[in-house]
């Protein structure tokens, strides 16, 4: 089975484009200037972070 | 005595890009392929004060260690695997995606700057507790490629020389052991699939040679700048290294020799100024494999000449810059992975 493979691209105003690669399209973006764009960084779930933060408090609360 | 052949010696480069021109490549980025020439040559060069007044004679009194030069070649068999290599080092820039296939363009300087991606180069004679030679130029960069194709039989009718340069930094010993060779997939002159301006040459059976590359004409001098750096870090006396290698004026080159035929158009061409895609493909296998696009050529020179005693034409083209496409790109498939990233 083929399967098409896509990258994304960002432009260099920061636009971002799914890509099949290899493609003229993907050479005719590269001379461009746009880059491969790196993979986004994992979002910390909210969780983790009200729980760094409640953990401060209770530090604070301490030393207080 | 411990004297070493020449038949000793083995070379790695940076199949990585380093992270910058003063970081060497880690052994895990570094590969092994063989070639036809041998030493990349270091050269520290060395001032005398012979020309000086003052001293009261002519003779030298004194030396001075004042920069360091890293130039080599690397000439080979072509493959796939260092086409792959010369493309994304050569153009400077490249995509992965998926991997193995490799899409490579010349770098754009509004977004892309005009340093190539470094590599560090090894070679050495008898690695190990004694060496003989064993050294590591440290930010190496493609200064030129020419990949060349011809008629006749044997390897050598299909051919790759890259020129490179470096910072000047070198360590020696390596402190790495160089991998095992990594095995190649040859690109024989017999797979070549050319179309230049509509003329497809192989189906007519017209090409004699053919041979296109790039210059990056690599700015040496100017990587000696206010504060670029000492071989030895912190010794004012130890000789200057480059600090960066920046592309100077790149030029892309394709010629060839055709035969002629009735009807044959490349005298129409020039006359007319007429431009198309030259495409130029070198094949070992669907994974192993090149094409590279030249987005605009017009032939500038078609002059008579001979082939084997036939009615020849030399043919020499200007890559033009497309104004959508740029000049050149390339897609170059091999099963190694990580070639330039």
């Amino acid at each position: 089975m083929n399967t098409v493979n896509t990258i994304l691209m960002r432009s260099p105003e920061g636009e971002a484009k799914e890509v099949e690669a290899p493609s003229e399209e993907l050479a005719r973006l590269m001379n461009a200037g746009w880059q491969r764009a790196e993979q986004a960084p994992r979002k910390e779930p909210e969780g983790a972070k009200q729980h760094v933060a409640s953990k401060d408090a209770g530090i604070h609360q301490r030393v207080g | 005595m411990s004297l070493a052949r020449t038949q000793e010696y083995i070379n790695g480069w940076g199949k990585v890009k380093q992270a910058d021109i003063a970081t060497a490549n880690l052994l895990a980025g570094i590969w092994r392929l063989s070639k036809l020439n041998a030493w990349a040559q270091r050269k520290l060069n060395v001032e005398s004060d012979a020309d000086e007044l003052g001293k009261g004679h002519e003779f030298q009194t004194a030396s001075y260690k004042t920069s360091w030069d890293c130039t080599g070649a690397i000439e080979k068999y072509l493959s796939s695997e260092i086409a792959a290599w010369a493309f994304a080092f050569g153009l400077g820039k490249v995509v992965e995606s998926p991997a193995g296939t490799y899409t490579c363009t010349p770098l754009a300087p509004v977004t892309d700057g005009l340093e190539l991606p470094y590599f560090s180069f090894l070679q050495a004679a008898r690695q190990g507790a004694s060496p003989v030679e064993d050294e590591m130029m440290v930010g190496c960069a493609v200064n030129d490629f020419n990949i060349a194709v011809a008629y006749g039989p044997g390897r050598a009718n299909s051919k790759i020389t890259i020129n490179w340069v470096g910072s000047g930094k070198l360590v020696q010993p390596s402190a790495i052991t160089i991998p095992a060779a990594t095995a190649e997939h040859l690109l024989p002159s017999a797979s070549l699939a050319l179309t230049l301006i509509g003329i497809d040459y192989v189906t007519l059976k017209r090409i004699v040679s053919l041979e296109f590359g790039w210059n990056n004409n690599i700015m040496m001098d100017f990587g000696f700048f206010p504060g670029s750096g000492f071989q030895d870090t912190g010794d004012g006396v130890s000789g200057a290294i480059r600090g960066r290698l920046l592309c100077g004026n790149r030029v892309p080159h394709l010629r060839y020799v055709a035969l002629v035929e009735y009807g044959s158009t490349e005298w129409t061409k020039l006359k007319g100024a007429t431009t198309g895609t030259a495409v130029i493909t070198l094949t070992n296998s669907a994974t192993e494999t090149f094409t590279a696009t030249f987005q605009q050529v017009k032939i500038m020179v078609a002059d008579h000449a001979e082939a084997e005693g036939f009615c020849a034409v030399t043919v020499e083209c200007a890559p033009e810059y497309h104004s959508s496409n740029a000049v050149l790109s390339v897609v170059a498939k091999t099963a190694v992975t990580g070639i330039g990233q």
